[in-house]
């Protein structure tokens, strides 16, 4: 299942791009959609992987991430 | 004897001209990216973000800053000065500066302790331009709440201990500001190994990025309160500014083709290493030092910057000034320098100096026909 990440900021969301790029995490940046509470207009969707938190190996990193899950989310 | 291009010795001032690589990135970002960074969440947009994104982790690095998160964008120092000047500091606070400050500290403190707002300490210096580490020690009070100083001299060049008035201020856990103005780009600067909670810095001088565009670097957990409020591109639905690192202390539009030619600046100066651009500019002005000392009826006024002031007896500065222009096309700056206090520490108040500041795209050639040309003048002197 897929899952959507928000954070705070832009400069969050862009520093979570730059740790997936150099962990080869596959993601996609998109605008956050509508119905989720979020401080920044721009949001991360990856696929979940079993047994990984990607929030908590951010958080490790010092960027802190609130997921959702992509049900709830956009359909596209 | 005037030649068909002009020596440019005013990088003080701002650098000139600008490396290739920074007209390319500036103009590469309008033409191909150009839209509104983190404001809009479309695919140009975003690559715009990512284009600040990368400059404030380059410049974190450049200083030795953990978070890029902490690195805020400006106008230019005077801008950053503000903003850490009039946000750190506290009613009934002491502040330490020193008498060779420039302007735009100076001038916000006075308006600071002119309106009740602050105690202003300023600590002589050496008639060199040195500050004596006894002195500020001496001027610490319970209600110190900030030291700012200069770390080089925009008059002399002459570079203060920052690491060690740093540690002074760490132990007694008061925000130390530096002025990186002229030092940025000129040499290394670390803001853990010189305990500096904030930095300001431009990046037209040394850095050879284009004017309008500086920065506020923040270590440590104080931060500023903000000095302007407005959009940020986050937080949209509330209307009140947010309180995180960057958002909290920028707001606006960034000046976005100014942070796309200081990432090309800075990708230049990379390229190139800090390490030769100081070994290159220290070989400029030992020469134009030694050069300027050998001549009669001169004074010297220098440091370790690239940055050197004399006089001529019989002369004011700005005669030197115009016929340096004039008659040998030399671009100096004569004058103040926007730090009378600096020149009333150095006894060159009130007519200043003429000062000669180079910088990466100086030639020895054009050392030696300036001091050739200051040589001449010297001579008609009456």
């Amino acid at each position: 299942m897929k899952q959507i990440l928000v954070f705070e900021s832009t400069h969050a969301v862009l520093k979570a791009e730059k740790w997936l790029k150099a962990n080869s995490v596959p993601y996609e940046i998109l605008p956050t959609p509508r119905h989720i509470s979020s401080d920044c207009g721009m949001a991360i969707r990856l696929e979940q992987t079993e047994g990984v938190s990607i929030p908590d190996l951010l958080l490790q990193s010092g960027i802190k991430a609130a997921m959702h899950p992509q049900e709830n989310c956009c359909e596209f | 004897m005037k030649h068909d291009r002009p020596i440019y010795f005013d990088h003080a001032a701002t650098s000139w001209p600008k490396p290739p690589e920074v007209l390319d990135g500036m103009r590469r970002f309008l033409e191909e990216i150009g839209a509104n960074p983190g404001r809009s969440g479309h695919s140009m947009s975003l690559d715009a973000a990512r284009m600040v994104f990368e400059t404030r982790e380059a410049v974190a690095e450049l200083f030795g800053l953990d978070d890029s998160a902490q690195v805020v964008f400006t106008a230019n120092a005077t801008h950053a000065f503000n903003i850490a000047l009039q946000g750190m500091l506290q009613q009934g606070s002491h502040v330490i500066t020193t008498a060779m400050e420039h302007n735009s500290v100076i001038r916000p403190l006075r308006e600071l302790e002119s309106r009740g707002v602050i105690e202003l300490d300023i600590i002589p210096c050496t008639n060199t331009g040195t500050v004596c580490l006894d002195t500020l020690d001496a001027r610490f009070r319970p209600n110190t709440g900030l030291v700012a100083v200069q770390h080089g001299s925009n008059v002399t060049g002459c570079v203060q201990p920052i690491e060690k008035i740093g540690a002074l201020c760490s132990r007694r856990r008061i925000p130390f500001l530096v002025d990186a103005a002229q030092t940025a780009g000129c040499l290394p600067i670390d803001m853990k190994a010189g305990h500096i909670d904030l930095l300001a810095f431009t990046g037209h001088k040394a850095l050879l990025g284009p004017t309008g565009i500086g920065g506020l670097c923040i270590a440590g957990s104080r931060l500023p309160e903000p000095l302007y409020f407005g959009g940020t591109g986050s937080a949209s639905e509330q209307e009140k500014h947010p309180l995180f690192m960057p958002d909290r202390l920028e707001a606006g539009t960034p000046n976005t083709v100014g942070i796309a030619g200081l990432q090309a600046a800075l990708e230049h100066l990379r390229r190139i290493s800090l390490a030769a651009t100081v070994e290159k500019e220290q070989a400029l002005r030992s020469r134009l030092v030694d050069g300027l000392h050998a001549i009669d009826g001169v004074r010297v006024y220098s440091g370790e910057l690239p940055v050197v002031s004399f006089t001529i007896d019989g002369l004011t500065p700005d005669d030197i000034g115009y016929v340096l222009d004039r008659d040998y096309g030399i671009m100096s700056r004569v004058g103040l320098h926007c730090s009378p206090l600096a020149h009333r520490t150095l006894g060159t108040a009130p007519a200043g100096t003429v000062r000669f500041s180079m910088g990466y795209s100086n030639t020895m050639d054009q050392v030696d026909r300036a001091v050739q040309a200051v040589a001449e003048i010297a001579e008609r002197s009456p």
